[in-house]
């Protein structure tokens, strides 16, 4: 009699890692759908908020495009580090880290101001891949475990950041918690399109160099050994240790950029709120894109487009704040069962005969 | 110092935009939408506003509204283009945080109305409206002065703008009118919500004495604590009577839909311009007082008389001699601030313990 079996999968196509993802993706989709129907949502109402306005609508294209520029940035961010299996959980640390360092070189006045603004983008850099890099060195050489250490550095910038909003970088004018704001050459420019801003070109060019790095330079072969195996790649002379360093700051690098897009682009100051809600998206979106750096900019534009959809739905259809994060953890759920896949397959048992 | 530059920013505004005030902004059918900064049930602050809101709504249909907006630009704006995107042509929201972000949004669209309760920016179709708030405070003040025993009261208030170191004042002066020699203690909790903090700060003004708690904040946490403690309260915003039933001696209240619905009902009409930063007074009803309650009838009768001369125009609050805190002469007797003069207000009056720290 035949029997369904599964037995694990050697290897898997490109063109099937593909269709697992995107299937995965589908039912997410469909399963959100059925969720949000339960919840008083039509089929046209689906439509038109999901697809008509979040990219339809010139506002609602504007806000996608926007949401998506520091998206795109801690995404990258999670995406790099998990190339060397560092688990960055704290994008949302470096991403204050970025935000502070880029406001001290405001209100200290760093450098000459014909090229403040790439002082700052240069000093948000430094703090993120700081804020970063000394979890990666915590992990090298205490073998502290990043997960734990990641997430606890987000704290320590926040609370940093209240503690100088509060103190030395309270504004004098009305002593309300935010930082004076920058000087109208230390920001970057609108493009003409609602409140996009300079700061996509940071996050396509950032996105562009991590794939030229992770896909074609050494450092980015080094580190698929180091991920597959550290051990063997130390044997064969990889630096290891080196490698994850250099991965995690650049990681850490690319959130404190987010921070810099944020203050420079969006708030031309600090604000209390700059670094808050990072940290779940930007796990889901390198999950959705499989740690691609091309596709973390297609999931982290579809993620923003899921958020401005959720805007509307609480404006109009009444719906929780929660209905977002709810919807992002059951795309993630899915893609990851997806990947169940991956591995295993579903067979007939081969029956075979044994001899009497 | 920094204040007055503040306000002489405020009033340099106010002055650009004078010539295009002529402007009016006309919206045939109102499309309203409401931008919280708490929730429309927080017991204070936005719940007063989701009271008008409901007002609105009776009048012209559906409003939305989106709550837990925080004071950042681009949330802000995220929240009004979304309503604009969705035919929104009206759009009331209600922080002093949230004044940037509602002049670049009303300058962006020019044909459209924009009101920011409490808000200190204002363009020809954006207005930011305040309730005369010291005139309530002032009552309260009374009231307090009246139910006190140990002549030390107890106050929590946000950030010290002007706005709400007026708050502060009028209290301290109410009660030294009823009750000369009472002091006040004051607390700034640095947000304009932080219901732990609040109840601390309660606690420990309980702890130094004080048998009148006063809050000036979105929500009652300050009054649950001294309800606990069997002490009297003052709340704020909305009636918090539920919240201390056995202490409250009134609540300063809002009612923004008597300003809100002739606003709208002028902009329908054609009529209607920015009048840039106005304060409305107890006459109008914008602010007022909950009823009085824990104190002698007599004393009541007083405070009401007063109300009445509030109304009637032959009392003001602010009228001198009050010293600040170094004994420094802020208004000389037979004068009163001009409403220019109190958005500049940068002191604490006489009988006022604590800092603006």
């Amino acid at each position: 009699m035949p029997r369904l079996i599964l037995s694990p999968r050697l290897a898997a196509s490109r063109r099937f890692t593909f269709l697992v993802l995107l299937g995965g993706i589908l039912a997410g989709l469909v399963v959100s759908g059925g969720f949000l129907l339960t919840q008083g949502m039509g089929l046209s109402d689906l439509a038109s908020q999901f697809v008509g306005y979040t990219f339809g609508n010139p506002a609602g294209l504007d806000q996608t495009l926007t949401r998506s520029i520091p998206l795109i940035l801690v995404g990258l961010s999670v995406a790099v580090c998990l190339k060397v299996k560092f688990w960055n959980i704290g994008v949302e640390g470096q991403l204050w880290a970025g935000a502070m360092a880029a406001t001290a070189v405001s209100l200290y006045h760093i450098g000459p101001e014909a090229v403040r603004l790439w002082v700052m983008c240069v000093a948000a850099m430094l703090g993120g891949g700081l804020w970063c890099g000394v979890c990666a060195l915590a992990r090298v050489r205490l073998r502290a475990n990043e997960v734990v250490t990641t997430l606890l550095m987000n704290y320590v910038a926040y609370m940093l950041a209240q503690q100088l909003l509060y103190g030395a970088w309270r504004n004098p004018q009305d002593s309300f918690p935010v930082s004076k704001v920058f000087a109208p050459g230390e920001t970057l420019a609108l493009l003409g399109f609602g409140h996009v801003h300079a700061g996509i070109f940071f996050s396509l060019g950032a996105a562009l160099f991590c794939w030229w790095l992770c896909g074609f330079a050494r450092v980015g072969y080094m580190a698929k050994a180091v991920a597959a195996n550290p051990a063997a790649a130390r044997a064969v002379g990889v630096p290891a240790g080196a490698v994850v360093l250099l991965m995690a700051t650049l990681g850490g690098a690319l959130s404190g950029l987010a921070g810099f897009t944020i203050v420079c682009g969006e708030e031309h100051r600090l604000t209390q709120f700059v670094g808050n809600d990072f940290i779940f998206p930007s796990i889901v979106i390198a999950y959705l894109a499989r740690s691609n750096p091309l596709g973390v900019v297609v999931a982290a534009i579809a993620i923003a487009a899921l958020y401005t959809a959720g805007d509307s739905l609480k404006a109009f259809y009444q719906l929780p704040g929660a209905t977002v994060l709810t919807i992002e953890a059951i795309l993630l759920l899915c893609v990851c069962c997806a990947e169940f896949w991956l591995r295993y397959q579903l067979g007939w048992a081969k029956s075979t005969k044994v001899a009497p | 110092m920094k204040l007055t530059k503040l306000a002489g920013l405020a009033l340099a505004a106010l002055v650009a935009a004078a010539p295009a005030a002529q402007a009016q902004v006309k919206i045939p059918k109102p499309k309203i939408a409401f931008i919280f900064l708490g929730t429309a049930t927080d017991g204070g602050w936005s719940q007063s506003q989701d009271t008008a809101r409901l007002a609105l709504a009776k009048a012209y249909g559906k409003v939305p509204f989106v709550e837990n907006v925080p004071e950042q630009t681009d949330k802000v704006e995220q929240a009004v283009d979304l309503f604009i995107s969705h035919g929104g042509n009206v759009i009331i929201a209600g922080s002093y945080g949230y004044s940037d972000a509602m002049a670049a949004e009303a300058k962006a669209h020019p044909n459209l109305a924009f009101i920011n309760m409490a808000g200190i920016s204002s363009a020809p179709n954006l207005e930011s409206p305040y309730p005369k708030t010291y005139q309530g405070w002032y009552l309260a003040g009374m009231a307090a002065g009246y139910a006190t025993k140990s002549k030390q009261l107890g106050m929590m208030l946000g950030f010290p703008i002007p706005d709400v170191l007026w708050d502060i004042n009028s209290f301290a002066l109410g009660a030294q009118a009823t009750n000369p020699g009472t002091i006040v203690h004051v607390a700034f909790v640095n947000s304009w919500s932080d219901p732990v903090k609040e109840a601390q700060i309660s606690q420990a003004m309980i702890q130094q004495g004080a048998d009148v708690i006063a809050t000036d904040m979105d929500s009652p946490a300050a009054l649950v604590v001294a309800e606990k403690a069997g002490k009297y309260s003052v709340g704020y915003q909305v009636d918090m009577g539920k919240s201390a039933p056995n202490g409250i001696l009134t609540s300063v209240v809002f009612h923004w839909e008597k300003e809100l619905l002739p606003a709208v009902a002028a902009m329908k009409a054609g009529t209607w311009k920015s009048q840039g930063t106005p304060l409305y007074g107890i006459d109008t009803g914008v602010v007022d007082i909950a009823p009085l309650e824990h104190i002698p009838a007599d004393d009541i009768a007083k405070i009401k008389a007063v109300r009445q001369k509030m109304i009637a125009g032959s009392f003001d609050v602010w009228a001198g001699p009050i010293k600040d805190q170094s004994g420094k002469v802020e208004v000389p007797a037979g004068s009163a601030p001009t409403i220019d003069q109190l958005w500049n207000m940068n002191y604490l009056v006489s009988n006022v313990k604590g800092s603006m720290k």
